[in-house]
């Protein structure tokens, strides 16, 4: 948990799978499938954000809300806590697994 | 193992910094850079909201410094993990082929990038072909032309897409000089690419999108204007405008010929032929077809060879040679994308 919270987010390989494991500014872990959907490259090389919402030409509103991991090639994002993507939520997802924390130490459930 | 028949068409090689053509430019023209802080206009207003704005996130060099500009960077990430049999440099540095005015500092920048793609990258690598970087003006076009020509990995001229068009008569001289030299001509967006028929867009996202139609304006200029017609052979590539436009434009420039033709009686053929026999396009920034939606453009093009595989790195929105094509395309078909046509199009031996 302390290095999570320094990095923010973590490759791993658990049983020859991929994860990362994302540690949210809201104080919440998630771990999702470390592979972008669309082309392949892992997640964790791209960027954690707030996803930006607005209502009208011009207004910018960062939805604090929302995090979101930003692949780092064509900047497809997904949402951390259900994996799914911003602009085809039913459509296009990454797969999500259980993350819990005992006495410090951080467990994913494949 | 068998050996992998990959060419990619399209790597953004990158200088560190204007330094870097310093050693390669003529002294009048160094001190600007080194005392006078010269530095190139910068057109576009925009970023983007990501880590690296415009490069894929995971190609800057550990030294902090530009991706795109180490060469072991792009040997790993690239020519190496893909195992391409090629890789076509088309540089970033289209500013001094697009710039307007004082065309003898743009020769000499022109000229000092040539110097350092062939001293930096093509001496280092084999699999790495070059791109002819030219200024705008054609008879300082003409002249790196010539002096480029001989060099055995330089297999292109690179003519970037502005906000003017290059069929017109005024630059036939450079399309002459590739010809005489037996070297086909690349096209690729710079900086200033406009659209036609709308002013400057607000957005990246809207620019990006508009990119095709400032493609469609050189190939309708092309042709047009007789380039084809007056240099035989000649091939054109139109790297990284798309090409799910091409057989629309195939087929609309065909039906305004048959009745307009004799205003351009110097065009002699219906114009989709040029496009099937002189002019190539290329995959990269891929739409997400399916197999099916791609194979009825191939249909409509009537044509396999007209695309080439590219792969646009260091930029984000890369496309990689094992995830592009759709897997239900026939294999000859995908054979022909991913190499044989870009064998073809450079001439390769």
């Amino acid at each position: 948990m302390d290095e999570l919270g320094k990095v923010r987010k973590k490759a791993l390989v658990i049983n020859k799978r991929p994860v990362v494991v994302v540690y949210s500014e809201q104080g919440s872990l998630h771990a999702l499938r470390d592979v972008c959907p669309h082309k392949g490259p892992c997640l964790s090389d791209g960027m954690l954000d707030k996803n930006c919402a607005g209502a009208m030409s011009g207004e910018y509103i960062f939805d604090r809300e929302t995090e979101v991991l930003r692949c780092p090639w064509h900047s497809w994002e997904f949402d951390i806590r259900t994996g799914k993507s911003l602009f085809s939520p039913d459509k296009i997802r990454v797969r999500t697994y259980p993350v819990t924390v005992e006495e410090g130490d951080v467990f994913v459930e494949l | 193992m068998k050996k992998s028949l990959l060419i990619d068409t399209d790597i953004h090689h990158e200088i560190r910094s204007l330094s870097d053509l310093v050693p390669y430019l003529p002294d009048q023209w160094k001190r600007y850079i080194t005392d006078y802080g010269w530095v190139p206009e910068r057109p576009i207003p925009f970023n983007q909201i990501r880590k690296e704005t415009k490069y894929r996130m995971d190609t800057r060099p550990e030294d902090g410094s530009t991706p795109g500009s180490s060469y072991e960077l792009l040997k790993t990430q690239l020519l190496d993990k893909y195992e391409f049999e090629y890789g076509v440099l088309t540089g970033w540095f289209y500013e001094a082929s697009v710039c307007n005015g004082w065309y003898e500092f743009a020769a000499a920048r022109a000229s000092a990038y040539n110097d350092y793609t062939v001293e930096h990258w093509l001496d280092r690598d084999e699999r790495l072909l070059g791109s002819i970087t030219i200024p705008r003006e054609p008879e300082a076009a003409v002249r790196e032309i010539d002096r480029m020509a001989d060099h055995p990995q330089m297999k292109q001229v690179m003519l970037p897409i502005s906000d003017f068009a290059w069929g017109d008569p005024y630059y036939h001289p450079i399309f002459a000089a590739a010809h005489r030299h037996g070297l086909p001509i690349a096209m690729h967006l710079s900086a200033i690419i406009t659209a036609q028929g709308g002013d400057f867009l607000r957005y990246y996202v809207a620019w990006r999108s508009l990119h095709p139609q400032a493609y469609m304006t050189q190939t309708i200029s092309l042709i047009t204007n007789g380039v084809f017609d007056r240099f035989p052979g000649l091939q054109v590539s139109l790297v990284e405008g798309g090409f799910e436009w091409v057989p629309f434009m195939m087929h609309r420039m065909d039906s305004a010929y048959k009745a307009l033709r004799q205003e351009t009686p110097w065009v002699k053929r219906m114009p989709s032929d040029y496009f099937r026999e002189n002019m190539r396009f290329t995959t990269q920034p891929w739409d997400d077809l399916n197999a099916d939606q791609f194979m009825s453009i191939i249909g409509m093009m009537e044509s396999e060879d007209m695309i080439m595989y590219a792969s646009d790195y260091p930029h984000w929105d890369f496309d990689d040679p094992k995830r592009t094509l759709p897997s239900k395309i026939p294999q000859t078909l995908r054979e022909k994308i991913m190499y044989q046509n870009a064998r073809n199009f450079l001439k390769l031996s």
